[in-house]
């Protein structure tokens, strides 16, 4: 995790950082364990890793870290290893180091042929801790 | 029978306003229903596809809604999802979006200087939709002839209509 300046934003520096992860997910309808999720009103689902965590600045804040869409007829079973975040994780301030309380879950907007667009979240989700440092040269 | 038809008329335009009003209120949106421009939500929504918003001040604003926003100064809503937030205490909430079909997020197209949205610029949030209706409402903004067309015949039908 460094401390970069944020070329996108506000010209200060924030907490910058990386995160790589494995999803193991399999995607069944809430109702009846055993059902897929794409039943035949479901389109597509929008799926989104998010890290959400408290700071001195801001009580709560979310970031999404990776998304993907899958389309009906994909294999509703994830099984990605190694990943790396998909958009940076700057936090509002530096609020990241020696953040002990970073929890990662998965959730995925439903959308359907037509009708309500519910956003669900996994069960299950990950606490991951950032070092008191920062680390001062790595390739990304 | 003129007066009668005038009245008749009149009823529905006033009861279409009470219903459109009243959807303002339970919603708590300015605008409970919009068409969706462009693409850059795609393959989810399409230009044309209708979308029904809620705007309830109790909902918080979380990463992964689709928001309908509008920048400061621009009247065309936005259409995308929320992809960070950083809440403060008091509930003062700052959050950036991004369009599932762009590959970057909104900053760009922001205003110079505003690097995120507040509550205020946000119109509503996708709560449900329904493909393709809103095509008619595109069509009647680009091509005007259709419009004074579709009003026309609208107006036709209603005068011309026996109960």
């Amino acid at each position: 995790r460094k401390n970069v300046e944020d070329f996108t934003g506000p010209r200060e520096r924030s907490d910058l950082g990386f995160v790589t992860f494995d999803i193991t997910a399999d995607i069944l309808n809430g109702k009846n364990d055993l059902q897929s999720i794409f039943d035949w009103n479901v389109k597509q689902l929008f799926l989104y890793l998010s890290a959400e965590y408290s700071t001195k600045n801001n009580a709560l804040n979310q970031v999404v870290l990776w998304d993907k869409i899958m389309l009906r007829g994909d294999n509703p079973r994830l099984f990605l290893k190694d990943m790396k975040s998909k958009y940076f994780f700057f936090d509002d301030g530096n609020g990241l180091k020696g953040n002990r309380n970073i929890t990662l879950t998965l959730s995925w907007n439903v959308v359907p042929n037509a009708g309500i667009l519910p956003l669900v979240t996994g069960s299950g989700h990950v606490s991951v801790p950032f070092p008191d440092t920062y680390e001062t040269t790595k390739s990304y | 029978q003129l007066y009668y038809q005038v009245l008749n008329l009149g009823m529905i335009v006033s009861s279409a306003l009470m219903i459109w009003k009243g959807l303002m209120v339970v919603t708590g949106s300015e605008s409970p229903i919009v068409v969706v421009l462009s693409g850059s939500m795609e393959p989810a929504f399409h230009r044309g596809d209708l979308l029904f918003l809620t705007n309830r001040i109790e909902d918080p604003i979380r990463v992964g809604e689709i928001v309908v926003f509008r920048i400061e100064g621009r009247e065309i809503p936005i259409v995308h999802r929320v992809l960070k937030i950083h809440e403060k205490q008091n509930g003062d909430i700052k959050f950036l979006t991004k369009g599932d079909n762009n590959a970057v997020d909104d900053r760009g197209l922001y205003k110079r200087g505003q690097y995120w949205l507040e509550k205020k610029d946000v119109v509503g949030r996708a709560r449900g939709f329904v493909p393709y209706i809103g095509i008619v409402t595109i069509l009647m903004n680009d091509y005007p002839k259709f419009k004074y067309a579709v009003l026309f015949l609208l107006g036709l039908f209603v005068l011309v209509h026996r109960e």
